[in-house]
């Protein structure tokens, strides 16, 4: 009976823990809400709008576009290289001679040519960095001692000397050694043996029995020790010589022109630009450049502005670099040609917006022959240049003027769904004296567009005073309306593309920017809201 | 601000809950019996949303605008409420002859798994919660006042029993004591706060004092152990002479010291939000859905926040009733029941008795109070064979029928096996 009992009661037990463990998670329950709140601020200065490196400030506060870029430049590679150069040496034995330990059987110095390019005759150099790869092969029948020197190579006033024991050789196979030098930091006298040559050092090979042999060895005539040099990747920091009568031709070429970036459109009246075109010479010799083409790009628009100057297609002499025995190692030469709004066409080459700038330029360098008596010179660090210097108040006529970025977006997946619809509202007080329209453009993963958002309303510009300048901010309200449809493509927009369009007030007064001008936007969102959306 | 309402609501309403029924002694033994029973109930109500709001709430659904604007028309500033409970227990019965020289006494043992929640809030903040701030343009939305509780927790217990009679009167008595692990607790306090729209949206304040008290929230399951309490129970009646009783009953005087790891935020400013800073008007990108998609305002609306041990009391009930029967059919009870600590109202209430049989009962029951209003329940019982009893009912059979004119919902069912 008691056992009876116990089944009931844990058959008891088990249906009620059964019907009681299953708990139902139930569905989320859902409601619309509508939602005011800022979302993002932001202030706007005219760093924003052009690179900050390139603004300066004048006295009166206005501000100006500073802008300077290298063209190009002539440095040692332009005028010569000295190439990885591999020289066999074959030192073979004339007599037999039975040498004992120690005895030095072999002593003989030799001139290694460079091949360097461009005809150059160099007579000194000093070696930034490069290598010396040494093989060297012995078929005496004894471990010897082979002292290598480059006579003609001095670091801090040593010479480069390496010793080191080569392997005897076997009657079949040579003794074999290798080891690479670093010739950093070495001078090298170039002038050879006699010191009437030019790109040509010194080599010195002696053998020697090793001192540690136990007997005499038999150095038979024919028997050879053979030695290859390789110069690998060596870089002079400092060269002397005669560079040559020779003509460089750089270009056509195109270097980037970064100021414009983010104007996409429109119109920009300036009121001056100045531009100066310098070139320096920090090299030895004497150079005439002419510019064949200067031409402004804009890639994006495809359109082109070529320079319009008397500097195109005339030469220009400029001297020698001087050295100075000191820091800095030269005395640069300058030339510079001023390029304006008065002698040239440059306003409407900068108006253009470019993002390039297009050079086509011819050097003749010793125009004038060998007037140095083999003292041209190069640094590797001290290059010719030719540096461009744009400046130009920013005092302009702006007329859609448009400004476009492209950035990621990417709603988060807790969300997609929940907004139905709304504003995007946009309150602007505006410093600058621009009107400004605004517009949005959805894009998806391949940056096609999904659909454009164009706000009602614009920002309007500050009031001008009597000085064309803008001391109070203006308020204004855009409204950008989503609709349910907009808001379906915002789920799926991978990139949203902004658009900015300003506008000058007062047209056709040229309007000074000034520092401190700001135009402070805040979004706000008015949206219709799902919580729980499914 | 707006997930955060909603969270605090969608978490004041998220666990369906209970002590449904005050009087579920349907059949007394009048000798002590070895028994095992079981019971569930859950009771979940609301002073300002009715059924058909607080069903779709919880079990899922659409709350669309007639339902919102129902609730609006209700809502009373001083006295907002809603709450509920959901219990389940498990318990045996087993007799002993003689303890302390009393007969006809038994021990008690059981098990119990026991949610609550509870939560007093202004009309503002349903308002706010229900239709977003917008409404709220250029005015403050009031959220002083607003309390909110949840705790879940399970209990062993143990406990003694005697059945005696008097007057003809079956009596019975006696005491549990519960050893409670604490599951989960939350625990919002707002003294004082408010919400300032500005008249375009292009601020928000929030005027806050508060505190917030959590435990662990990376183990919250029926298997976290997040503190520990002690419960108490104690109950008797009283034999009148002309065969009717008095039933006094006090439920859950104790405590829960909540673990090491719960966490208190506490923030007593006004936390002003224009928006996020960008670089640029270029820069906007995610920035936008950043601010809708994340709480990152709310991440940072606390001035202190530690980690550390609390106690919390547990919110007592008191039951007194009074049965009079009047022969073999009809059986009536009048009580009042109440819950200290809990946000409730003082609930009234009546179940009448009829005997088809000996065996087989069906009980009426009409209150009003607790967290909702007139509640008109049914209820129906029955012995088989004096070996099982079985029963089930509703305090709330008007939720089922007019969902958008009542406000709370409950239901209990009970087995209890003798041997």
């Amino acid at each position: 009976m008691m056992q009876k009992n116990n089944i009931k009661i844990v058959l008891f037990l088990a249906i009620i823990l059964a019907l009681f463990s299953c708990r139902k998670d139930f569905e989320q329950p859902e409601w619309d809400v509508d939602l005011l709140a800022p979302l993002v601020k932001t202030t706007l200065n005219i760093g924003d709008l052009l690179p900050d490196s390139v603004l300066q400030t004048n006295p009166d506060t206005s501000l100006k576009v500073v802008y300077e870029t290298s063209i190009f430049d002539v440095d040692m590679d332009s005028l010569f290289r000295i190439p990885d150069t591999t020289i066999n040496e074959v030192f073979p034995m004339s007599l037999s001679v039975l040498a004992a330990p120690g005895d030095a059987f072999y002593s003989v110095d030799r001139e290694v040519t460079l091949n360097v390019t461009n005809n150059v005759q160099l007579n000194y150099a000093l070696i930034e960095s490069g290598f010396i790869d040494i093989e060297i092969w012995s078929e005496i029948q004894e471990q010897i001692i082979v002292t290598y020197t480059i006579p003609t190579a001095t670091k801090n006033g040593d010479t480069l000397v390496l010793t080191e024991l080569i392997p005897a050789g076997n009657g079949s196979q040579p003794g074999y050694f290798t080891t690479r030098i670093d010739i950093s930091d070495y001078e090298l006298n170039l002038t050879g043996i006699n010191n009437n040559k030019v790109n040509t050092f010194v080599t010195r090979a002696i053998a020697v029995v090793d001192t540690n042999a136990t007997q005499s060895v038999l150095v038979s005539a024919g028997q050879e020790i053979a030695i290859t040099n390789k110069l690998v990747d060596v870089v002079p920091a400092f060269v002397r010589g005669y560079f040559g009568n020779q003509q460089f031709r750089f270009g056509p070429e195109s270097t980037t022109f970064d100021v414009f970036n983010r104007i996409t459109g429109g119109t920009l009246d300036l009121d001056q630009v100045n531009v100066n075109l310098t070139f320096e010479n920090g090299i030895g010799v004497d150079a005439r450049l002419t510019i064949n083409q200067l031409e402004a790009v804009n890639t994006n628009t495809s359109t082109n502005s070529a320079l319009n100057h008397t500097i195109i297609g005339n030469a220009i002499n400029i001297n020698r670099a001087q050295r100075t025995f000191s820091i800095p190692e030269v005395n640069y030469t300058t030339h510079t040609t001023a390029i304006t709004t008065a002698n040239s066409n440059i306003d409407q080459m900068i108006e253009l917006f470019p993002n390039e700038l297009v050079y086509d330029i011819s050097l003749h360098i010793n125009p004038l022959g060998n007037i140095s008596g083999n003292n041209d010179f190069v640094f590797k660090k001290h290059p010719l240049k030719t540096n461009l210097n744009v400046e130009f108040p920013l005092s302009l006529i702006a007329n859609q003027l448009t400004l476009t970025d492209t950035t990621k977006i990417n709603l988060s997946d807790e969300n997609k769904g929940n907004i139905i619809d709304g504003d995007l509202i946009l309150y602007a007080e505006n410093g600058f004296p621009f009107d400004a329209t605004i517009s949005l453009s959805l894009l998806d993963a391949s940056n096609n567009q999904l659909v454009a958002i164009n706000p009602s309303g614009n920002i309007l510009a500050a009031p001008l005073n009597s000085n064309l300048r803008a001391t109070t901010k203006k308020s204004s309200k855009v409204v950008f309306q989503l609709s349910e449809q907009d808001i379906t493509h915002l789920y799926n927009t991978e990139n949203i593309k902004i658009n900015v369009s300003f506008t000058t007030l007062g047209q056709p007064q040229f309007i000074k920017i000034y520092e401190g001008y700001e135009l402070d936007l805040k979004v706000v969102g008015d949206f219709s809201y799902t919580v729980n959306a499914k | 601000m707006m997930r955060f309402l909603i969270l605090i609501i969608t978490t004041i309403l998220f666990f369906e809950s209970s002590q449904a029924q005050y009087n579920t002694r349907y059949f007394q033994d009048s000798i002590q019996r070895l028994s095992f029973s079981s019971e569930a109930g859950f009771v979940y109500g609301s002073s300002v949303m009715n059924n058909d709001f607080m069903n779709k709430f919880i079990y899922g659904g659409r709350i669309d605008r007639t339902m919102k604007d129902n609730a609006y028309n209700k809502l009373n500033t001083d006295n907002n409420r809603l709450g509920g409970d959901l219990t389940f227990n498990v318990n045996a019965i087993i007799p002993i002859d003689t303890l302390f020289k009393k007969t006809n006494m038994a021990l008690t043992f059981g098990v119990s798994h026991t949610e609550h929640i509870d939560a007093v809030f202004t009309d503002d903040l349903f308002q706010l919660a229900f239709d977003g701030n917008k409404q709220f343009a250029g005015e403050e939305a009031i959220l002083s006042g607003t309390n909110m509780n949840y705790f879940a927790y399970q209990k062993v217990y143990f406990g003694i029993n005697a059945i005696t009679q008097k007057h003809g009167v079956i009596l019975s008595e006696g005491f549990n004591v519960g050893i409670i692990k604490a599951q989960e607790h939350v625990a919002l306090t707002i003294p004082k706060g408010s919400l300032f729209t500005e008249t375009d949206g292009k601020h928000i304040d929030l005027t806050l004092n508060y505190a917030f008290n959590q435990t662990d929230t990376s183990k919250n399951n029926i298997s976290a152990f997040n503190g520990f309490g002690i419960s108490t129970q104690i109950y008797k009646d009283f034999a009148l002479k002309n065969g009717d009783k008095f039933h006094v009953e006090i439920n859950d005087i104790g405590f829960i010291r909540m673990s090491k790891k719960a966490l208190e935020y506490k923030a007593d400013k006004t936390f002003h939000y224009d928006g996020i800073e960008v670089n640029s008007i270029f820069d906007i990108n995610d920035s936008i859905t950043n601010s809708i998609s994340q709480d990152s305002l709310l991440d940072n609306i606390y001035t202190s926040k530690k980690q550390g041990s609390y106690g919390i009391a547990l919110p007592t009930t008191i039951n007194i009733s009074y049965t009079k029967t009047f022969n073999q059919k009809w059986k009536a009870e009048v009580g009042v029941f109440n819950r200290l600590l809990a946000n409730y109202f003082p609930y009234i209430y009546t179940n009448t008795t009829y005997y088809f049989s000996s065996n087989f009962l069906s009980q009426l029951h009409v209150s009003y109070g607790g967290y909702g209003k007139l509640n008109i329940g049914l209820s129906a019982a029955v012995n088989i064979k004096n070996k099982v009893q079985l029963y089930l009912g509703t305090n709330n059979l008007n939720a089922y029928v007019v969902p958008k004119s009542t406000f709370v919902n409950s239901g209990f069912i009970g087995i209890k096996a003798l041997f």
